[in-house]
């Protein structure tokens, strides 16, 4: 009996051993290529280097170089005046669609949490359908859309794209911390004479506060994450960094999009990681006390 | 109709108005759903209906002959004869998507088990590791697979390196390097769901089921498999459906003659320019997703049911 077990369970161990590494190999090999200094052939190992993340710094204009980098001949080909833009647009389409969608998905978890109107489930379940709807199929209703109504294709055009689909994200975790909230606090706080903006502002928000800060968070992750929809409503002049990325894939330039890869999986892990931990459960909080 | 929606709610005492206070807070979410969602996709199936035009745009003359195009009937018309080109593609994708769907559940599985069966502490700990590789940027962890399978990628150094090939081998642009790219993309799709269902199953059910004489093949099978099937279906919806209409591991890592359903979108667009043609594949490509969707609900309600 205990012998075809611990066979199981050391298979078991094997197989989740196996199913970890090919999580996270894949990152760690980015990583360790993007310090490679070899500029003919990346996944050959050569030596280390930091100048591809120089030469990231130096594009985005926040560097420059005092010495010649690796690749310096061909340094002029290869230096690339769109990546600093793309990192401007991404950052102020992730901050800004972030912003408008948690708000506007705070208020709908709100009013959808609060008020009882006919087809209000309806209304409820229809809010998924952007985030489910495969997201070519967005993009592409949306390029259609403003084309249709000559709407210029530029930051906006992004903006309120990405807006869409997060605000229904938002619903749905400020909703979830709604659900699991004690109404008799509130009812309490009425009760004791508090007005509904002052029981709003002192109990309610503060209550909620986690979920709307881990709502925004995944929000601006999402955002400068995604492709996809970029793609198809960024217009020419306002490419976003995995829009510019995609581009510099296909064309397979040069080991500096390994650094600029790398930058991003920092910075999504970054945000991600935060929120997750706003967001940790109880026991771990206790632990820390 | 209602109450049934409403049933938890307490009866409400008298009709009242449609619109009622709190509800201005609903406004802004509404305007914007209905215009930068509804409308747009009521656009894409009005397209959908309308022939194109000779510089791209559209024509506003109705006819189905875009769908008839996708499920490769005859237009007489057009000089066209059968043709299941694009019903091909669609199968294309299907299959493909299947497979990433089951190798996921397959290499999911196991582990959604053994995380279920750790202390609170360490499942936290298990399941943060396997959503984390997730917020990393998709295109970026499509690129990661990339660099290893090119022709000059790490996988193909390391066989010759070790002398068990002497070329590279064709990793890259074959459906199993989308497939892989795709697995390495929605693994937490499937193990979240997968977890939950675990987790709440009683092992107690296990040992009854081996003290009664049953093999661990036929506990597996009469006892773990049926409790843990609605994880096993969301996993499997939630794992299939963006692969299905999947965009960047066909793009970068597919090859040309295997053109799936999401790169032939992008192309009746970008390149094309045929509106007409590309709004159908969208409808059709979002009436199969909402479809996946809609069996996975029912299934999960019938669980909660039993």
């Amino acid at each position: 009996m205990s012998k075809p077990n611990a066979l199981a369970r050391f298979a078991l161990s094997t197989h989740v051993w196996l199913f970890f590494l090919f999580l996270y190999l894949p990152i760690a090999m980015l990583v360790v290529f993007s310090f490679n200094d070899n500029a003919v052939s990346m996944m050959t190992w050569k030596g280390f280097t930091f100048d591809w993340y120089l030469r990231v710094l130096a594009n985005l204009g926040l560097y420059t170089p005092s010495h010649d980098l690796t690749g310096a001949q061909t340094l002029q080909m290869y230096s690339d005046p769109n990546l600093g833009p793309a990192a401007r647009n991404s950052v102020v389409i992730a901050l800004s669609s972030a912003g408008l969608a948690t708000a506007i998905g705070t208020m709908t978890a709100l009013g959808l949490a609060r008020v009882r109107f006919p087809g209000r489930n309806a209304y409820r379940t229809a809010l998924f359908l952007p985030i489910v709807i495969p997201d070519i199929v967005l993009g592409i209703s949306l390029l259609v859309f403003l084309a249709s109504i000559n709407f210029p294709l530029g930051r906006v055009s992004v903006i309120l794209a990405h807006t869409v689909f997060l605000a229904s994200y938002v619903n749905v975790i400020v909703s979830a911390r709604l659900s699991g909230m004690d109404t008799r606090l509130e009812e309490a706080s009425a009760d004791l004479g508090a007005g509904p903006w002052t029981t709003f502002r002192r109990v309610t928000f503060p209550l909620l506060l986690p979920g709307i800060i881990g709502g925004f968070l995944l929000s601006i992750v999402i955002s400068f994450d995604d492709l996809v929809i970029a793609y198809f409503t960024c217009g020419v002049g306002s490419t976003t960094l995995p829009v510019y990325l995609f581009g510099a894939i296909k064309r397979n330039v040069s080991p500096e999009i390994n650094a600029v890869s790398v930058l991003m999986i920092l910075v999504s892990m970054l945000v991600v990681g935060s929120a997750l931990w706003l967001r940790r459960p109880q026991w771990s909080r206790k632990a820390e006390e | 109709m209602k109450a049934s929606m409403d049933n938890a709610a307490p009866p409400p005492p008298r009709r009242q108005p449609f619109l009622r206070p709190g509800m201005g807070k609903l406004v802004p979410g509404f305007l914007l759903f209905i215009v930068l969602f509804l409308i747009p996709g009521l656009i894409v199936v009005t397209y959908s209906l309308l022939t194109r035009g000779t510089y791209g745009g559209v024509v506003w003359h109705l006819d189905l002959d875009s769908y008839a195009r996708i499920f490769g009937l005859p237009n007489e018309d057009e000089l066209r004869d059968w043709d299941f080109v694009y019903l091909g593609i669609f199968a294309k994708s299907a299959i493909i998507a299947s497979a990433t769907a089951v190798l996921t559940l397959l290499a999911g599985f196991p582990a959604a088990w053994y995380i279920a069966r750790q202390n609170e502490k360490r499942k936290f700990t298990l399941l943060f590791l396997v959503t984390l590789p997730f917020f990393a940027n998709a295109l970026v962890r499509v690129y990661a697979w990339m660099l290893i399978l090119r022709a000059d990628g790490l996988l193909n150094n390391i066989l010759m390196g070790l002398g068990l090939t002497d070329h590279p081998l064709q990793l890259i642009y074959t459906p199993a390097a989308v497939v892989v790219a795709m697995m390495y993309q929605y693994l937490p799709f499937m193990v979240l769901p997968l977890f939950a269902s675990i987790e709440k199953l009683d092992m107690r059910l296990i040992e009854a089921s081996r003290d009664l004489g049953a093999g661990a093949a036929a506990t597996f099978r009469r006892v773990v498999l049926p409790l843990s099937m609605p994880g096993i279906v969301a996993g499997l919806v939630l794992v299939f459906v963006p692969s299905f209409g999947n965009f960047l591991a066909p793009t970068l890592m597919g090859g040309a003659k295997d053109l799936q359903v999401g790169p032939l979108l992008a192309q009746a667009f970008l390149s094309a320019r045929d509106w007409p043609f590309g709004s159908a594949v969208s409808a059709v490509l979002s009436g199969m997703v909402l479809l996946c969707l809609f069996v996975m609900a029912r299934s999960e309600r019938k669980a909660e049911g039993e």
